[in-house]
């Protein structure tokens, strides 16, 4: 069954009018297969499939996806590998690699193939599978890709989303929760700019809260001062939109505590875009609100890079690789 | 006022049967004044107000709460006073304290309202309203003391929410509040203690030491401290069921638990959660506060020979009630 795509069914219709392409790795994963399923009953988003044919349409008949339409490319027999060569060593000039080297790591690595034809253009974005940990999986991402004109790191958010009882969706984002371990001030500011920048693309008006066990200065300690100058540049940088910092999650969520804590603040009690202090508090935290606060989390969402590529969680399902991919395609049209 | 839990019903009944002594440290605020009331309508906590009485007694009719029935202790005319200068100059040994220092500082509230602890005047103390969690944290430190083989202090917060079922959901976090960079072995104690003070509140504790990590899967300092955490309390304590370094997907779900570490310990049905550090703990048991809908008690401070509690500034007259009869229960034993 899917799930409630509400909140994303203004990307699908903007979408309908200038259908993408995404292409899949690690595609014999059966995540990977009812997504493109559920994708080609559409015309939206035309799923591509990485992998050697045979085994993806094994698969894919054992898992029952009808997967009749995904068009598949598999690295082996691919027909512009040299052109793909080329452009890599092109990319990664300077890094000492030679052709054989750069046809080892398209071979292994599957995401950095991927990641290549979007390049090339086969494709707008790219949703990889994940190896080792989330934080090595996305190398391949910042090598090839790059960072955009402007943005001196790329950065992660997660979307959560949950029913409100009264109808409609509560819609938040939190960041940066797979990434970076301990970002310094700047890196956090950049953070929180760049999901600002995000949640106004996919609708929501963003309120950023720079989150901390200190709420303007009630605590003190190192963390206390990052997230607090964290803020300050974000806002220097960004003056356009609400920032404010360092602050509890309390004050910034709560109107009640917001007005106790920090009155007139422009966050304070409405903030729905969070930058936590570090990857400690990001990934226990989003998987808290997503655990106990029953928000559906969707990402990590890359931000800052020239192209789109994200890349499932292991602990994902089919709903969330389905909303991924869109969300992945709908960042092409917005960088 | 609110819905009681079933955690709560629970701990007056074993207090009816062992009914405590519990120091409130600031007499005249309205919060603790309506507290007072509420636990004399009852027998299974007395509760002593510190203050000058007739200041209390104003206070609580211009506040509209009886406290008949209260027993208040003024600093400033307390006939054991010398009695509690001589212990507290010994318990302040070597600080080159003079008596007139000893008076000065048990002329103020949360000095005084400890020494009655020490003194055994009473079971247990709440304070904080109106003052800083250091001003509460430093007596206690000082005067009533760690428990013998604890470093340092640590505390958890107990989070409670009803379930469809009629029952409590009860968890317990920590340290939310008093350590900031926590090491190893601090991390050891919260959890230690964290366990043993879940059991009061009917948890049969299932710990988790949190990290952006689960069994390796990522690096870091912070992932090795949890592991070494973790290592380090299963050796103490070889029957408490307990994993780490883990997420918290990992430690509260147990189809995640199946596909990230099959076969673990916890599977997915962890109740007690032990952060890596004070931002992570603030932030998430705020976030599980108000985003999951839990009612948080806390900050319990685990590790003092007594219990002694602090209250946070924002609080209201609910939470103090709830925190008397958290910080009384502490004072059962096990």
């Amino acid at each position: 069954m899917i799930g409630n795509l509400q909140p994303f069914n203004e990307l699908i219709n903007k979408m309908k009018t200038s259908p993408k392409k995404i292409i899949f790795t690690g595609s014999t994963d059966e995540r990977i297969l009812e997504a493109a399923s559920r994708l080609l009953a559409s015309n939206f988003l035309k799923p591509i499939l990485v992998g050697d044919e045979e085994e993806i349409l094994g698969k894919a008949e054992k898992e029952g996806f009808n997967i009749r339409g995904a068009e598949i490319i598999d690295f082996n027999k691919f027909d512009k590998l040299d052109e793909m060569l080329d452009s890599f060593l092109e990319i990664r000039k300077g890094k000492g690699l030679t052709r054989d080297d750069a046809r080892r790591l398209l071979a292994e690595n599957d995401n950095y193939f991927g990641l290549m034809l979007v390049e090339m253009g086969y494709a707008d974005a790219l949703l990889g599978s994940q190896k080792y940990s989330m934080a090595e999986t996305m190398v391949p991402a910042f090598k090839v890709f790059k960072t955009k004109p402007g943005h001196k790191i790329a950065t992660s958010c997660s979307v959560l989303v949950r029913p409100y009882a009264t109808g409609g969706d509560e819609v938040i984002v939190m960041g940066d929760c797979t990434v970076h371990i301990t970002p310094n001030p700047e890196e956090l500011a950049e953070i929180g700019t760049n999901m600002a920048e995000f949640g106004v693309k996919f609708g929501i008006e963003p309120h950023v809260a720079f989150l901390s066990y200190s709420t303007l200065g009630s605590g003190k300690g190192e963390d206390v001062d990052k997230m607090r100058e964290a803020a300050a540049i974000a806002k220097k940088n960004a003056p356009e939109y609400a920032i404010d910092g360092e602050i509890q999650f309390d004050a910034a969520v709560s109107p009640v505590v917001a007005r106790i804590k920090c009155k007139g603040s422009d966050v304070a009690g409405r903030a729905n875009t969070f930058v936590f202090p570090d990857l400690n508090a990001g990934n226990i935290g989003y998987k808290v609100a997503n655990r106990l606060g029953n928000f559906s989390t969707y990402g990590p969402v890359i931000l800052g890079l020239s192209k789109p590529a994200n890349f499932m969680t292991r602990g994902a399902n089919a709903d969330q690789t389905y909303v991924l991919a869109i969300i992945t395609a709908a960042q092409s049209e917005w960088l | 006022m609110n819905k009681e839990f079933h955690v709560f019903s629970d701990l007056k009944a074993k207090l009816k049967a062992s009914p405590k002594k519990i120091i409130f440290t600031e007499g005249t605020d309205e919060r603790i004044l309506e507290a007072t009331s509420r636990l004399l309508a009852s027998s299974f906590l007395t509760p002593v107000l510190v203050g000058n009485p007739e200041e209390v007694h104003n206070a609580a009719e211009e506040a509209g709460f009886n406290i008949r029935g209260a027993k208040i202790l003024d600093p400033a005319n307390y006939e054991r006073l010398d009695e509690m200068i001589d212990m507290f100059l010994d318990l302040r040994k070597g600080k080159g304290l003079t008596r007139d220092d000893a008076r000065n500082m048990l002329s103020k509230s949360n000095y005084f309202g400890t020494m009655l602890v020490t003194m055994g005047y009473a079971d247990c103390l709440l304070g904080g309203a109106t003052y800083t969690t250091a001003d509460t944290v430093r007596p206690a430190l000082q005067l009533v003391k760690t428990k013998p083989g604890a470093r340092s202090v640590t505390s958890c917060f107990i989070l409670v929410r009803p379930k469809a079922s009629g029952d409590d959901e009860v968890l317990a976090m920590a340290d939310c509040s008093i350590n900031i960079k926590p090491d190893v072995d601090t991390l050891v104690e919260t959890a230690i203690g964290t366990a043993k003070c879940s059991r009061s509140f009917g948890i049969d504790p299932r710990v988790a030491f949190l990290s952006y990590s689960t069994f390796g899967s990522a690096k870091g300092e912070d992932v090795e401290k949890m592991r070494k955490a973790a290592e380090i309390t299963r050796q103490l304590e070889p029957d408490l069921p307990l994993e780490g370094e883990v997420q918290f997907d990992t430690a509260v779900s147990p189809e995640v638990s199946a596909i990230k570490c099959p076969g673990s310990e916890l599977a997915g049905t962890a109740n007690v959660f032990i952060f890596p550090d004070i931002n992570a703990g603030n932030i998430c048991y705020k976030i599980a506060q108000r985003f999951g809908n839990f009612q948080a008690f806390g900050p319990i401070l685990l590790g003092l020979n007594a219990p002694i509690n602090d209250l946070s500034r924002g609080c209201n007259a609910d939470e103090v009630y709830s925190m008397a009869i958290i910080t009384a229960s502490q004072a059962l034993g096990d």
